[in-house]
C-alpha cells in the first residue's frame, strides 16, 4: 500500500465519521467520534510530513540535476548567439565587398 | 551541358527542399512550446500556493480543535504541526524555480530563429550578394539578364547555408536539451505531486473538521429544545451549505490531475524530440501540448476556488 493510499483511507474514514454525527449521536458517542477524528488527524499529518521528510534528499540531488541541464542550454544559447553573429558579419563582408567593387568600378570608368 | 544545367537544378531544389523543412520543425516547435511553458507556469504558480499554504492549513486545525476542545493554544504546539520547515520550504522553491528556468529556456532556443534576426539579416544578405554579383558583370561588361540568371540562385544559397546552419542547431539544442531534462523533470514532478496531494488531502481534512463542528454545532442547538434560537440554527444551517459546496469544489481541485497532465506533458515532448518529426508527430505533439494547457487552466480555477489554497 503507497502512502497516497493510506492517506485515501484515512480521508474515507473521516468522511464516516462525519456521516455519523449527521445522525445526531449521543454525547458519549460524540465523544468517541471526537477521539477517533483526532487520531486520524494526527495519523495523517504524521505520514504527510514523513513524506516530506523522506524526498528531502531527492530534492538537492534533482534540482543540481536540472540546474545543470538549464546551465547547458545556456551554453547552447550562447552557441547560436555566435551563428547568429557570424550571419551579420558574413552581411557586412558582402557590404564591404561591395563597396570595394564600386570603387573598382568608378576607378575603371575614369 | 544540359545535363550538367539538370544536375544544378535538382541540388539548387533540394538544398531549397532542406531549408525548408528544416524552418518547418522549428517553426512547429514554438506554439506547442510555447504552451507547455505556459502550462508549466501554472503548476507552478499553483504549487508554490499550495505548499505555502500547506503550513497555514495545519494552524487553522489546530487552533480549531484547540477551541472545541477548550484547550490552550500553545505556539509551540502549532509549530509542531506545521508540514514544511523553513529549509523545506526553500527546497521546494528552488526546484520549481528551476523547473520555471527550463521551460523558459526551451522557449528561448525555439525563438531563437525570431524573423527579424535570420529571415530578415538573410534577405538582406541575398540582396546585397545579388547586388555585388550584378556590379560585377557590368564591370566584366556582361548583359544583366545574363547575370541575372547566374546571380539570383549563389544569393539565394549564401544566405541560406548560414539560416541552414542556425537552423539545424536550434533543433539540435531543442532535441538535446529535452532528452537531458527528461529524468530530473520525471522525478521532480513525481516528488512535487506526492507532498502537494498530502496538503490537498489535509485541506479537505479541515473541511471535513469545519463540517463536523458544524453539525455538532446544530446538533447542540436542536437539543435545546424550546429554548433553541432560531437564528443561530439558520447560522449553522448556512455555514454548513457553504462547507458542503467548498467539499464538493475540493474535487476538481485534486493535484493528481495538474502532475498527471505535467507528467504526460514531459513524455509528449520527449516523444516528439526523438521522433522523425513528420506531420503525424507534429500534430500529436501540438494537441498534446494544447491539452496540457486547456486541463491546466481548468484546474488552476478550481484550485483558486479552495481558499486558501
Amino acid at each position: 500500500m503507497t502512502k497516497k493510499e493510506l492517506l485515501d483511507i484515512i480521508e474515507s474514514l473521516l468522511e464516516a465519521i462525519n456521516s455519523l454525527y449527521a445522525k445526531g449521536p449521543t454525547e458519549e458517542e460524540k465523544k468517541e467520534m471526537d477521539d477517533l477524528a483526532e487520531g486520524l488527524d494526527q495519523a495523517q499529518n504524521k505520514l504527510v510530513k514523513l513524506m516530506i521528510r523522506e524526498n528531502d534528499a531527492e530534492y538537492v540531488g534533482l534540482t543540481e540535476k536540472l540546474a545543470a541541464v538549464n546551465s547547458q542550454i545556456k551554453d547552447d544559447l550562447t552557441a547560436l548567439e555566435g551563428l547568429r553573429k557570424l550571419l551579420d558579419e558574413v552581411k557586412q563582408g558582402v557590404e564591404l565587398i561591395t563597396a570595394i567593387v564600386k570603387l573598382v568600378g568608378v576607378a575603371a570608368a575614369a | 551541358m544540359r545535363q550538367k544545367r539538370r544536375n544544378h537544378r535538382f541540388i539548387l531544389l533540394l538544398l531549397v527542399f532542406i531549408v525548408a523543412f528544416t524552418a518547418c520543425t522549428t517553426v512547429s516547435y514554438k506554439v506547442p512550446i510555447g504552451n507547455y511553458k505556459e502550462a508549466n507556469t501554472l503548476v507552478i504558480e499553483n504549487t508554490r500556493t499550495i505548499i505555502k499554504q500547506a503550513n497555514q492549513v495545519e494552524r487553522e486545525i489546530y487552533v480549531d480543535k484547540q477551541v472545541r476542545q477548550h484547550k490552550p493554544i500553545d505556539i509551540k504546539g502549532i509549530h509542531t504541526v506545521e508540514l514544511f520547515s523553513q529549509d523545506q520550504l526553500a527546497a521546494r522553491m528552488k526546484a520549481l524555480d528551476t523547473i520555471d528556468a527550463y521551460g523558459t529556456l526551451l522557449l528561448k532556443i525555439v525563438n531563437a530563429d525570431a524573423p527579424q534576426s535570420i529571415a530578415e539579416t538573410s534577405g538582406t544578405v541575398s540582396k546585397d550578394v545579388t547586388n555585388l554579383l550584378g556590379m560585377m558583370a557590368k564591370l566584366q561588361g556582361r548583359e544583366d539578364t545574363d547575370f541575372k540568371s547566374a546571380a539570383d540562385p549563389v544569393a539565394k544559397l549564401v544566405s541560406q547555408v548560414v539560416g541552414l546552419a542556425m537552423k539545424e542547431e536550434i533543433r539540435e539544442a531543442l532535441n538535446k536539451a529535452v532528452e537531458a531534462g527528461y529524468e530530473p523533470m520525471k522525478k521532480l514532478i513525481a516528488l512535487l505531486s506526492e507532498e502537494v496531494y498530502g496538503a490537498y488531502k489535509r485541506k479537505r481534512a479541515q473541511l471535513l473538521q469545519k463540517q463536523r463542528y458544524l453539525l455538532d454545532g446544530y446538533d447542540a442547538e436542536l437539543k435545546k429544545g424550546t429554548s433553541l434560537r432560531e437564528e443561530t440554527l439558520k447560522r449553522y444551517a448556512e455555514q454548513l451549505k457553504v462547507e458542503l459546496n467548498k467539499w464538493e469544489a475540493s474535487a476538481e481541485a485534486n493535484p493528481d490531475f495538474m502532475f498527471d497532465a505535467m507528467e504526460r506533458a514531459q513524455v509528449a515532448l520527449l516523444a516528439y524530440a526523438r521522433s522523425d518529426k513528420s506531420q503525424k508527430d507534429t500534430d500529436d505533439f501540438s494537441y498534446a501540448m494544447a491539452d496540457y494547457l486547456a486541463r491546466m487552466k481548468q484546474v488552476a480555477a478550481s484550485i483558486k476556488n479552495l481558499s486558501p489554497f
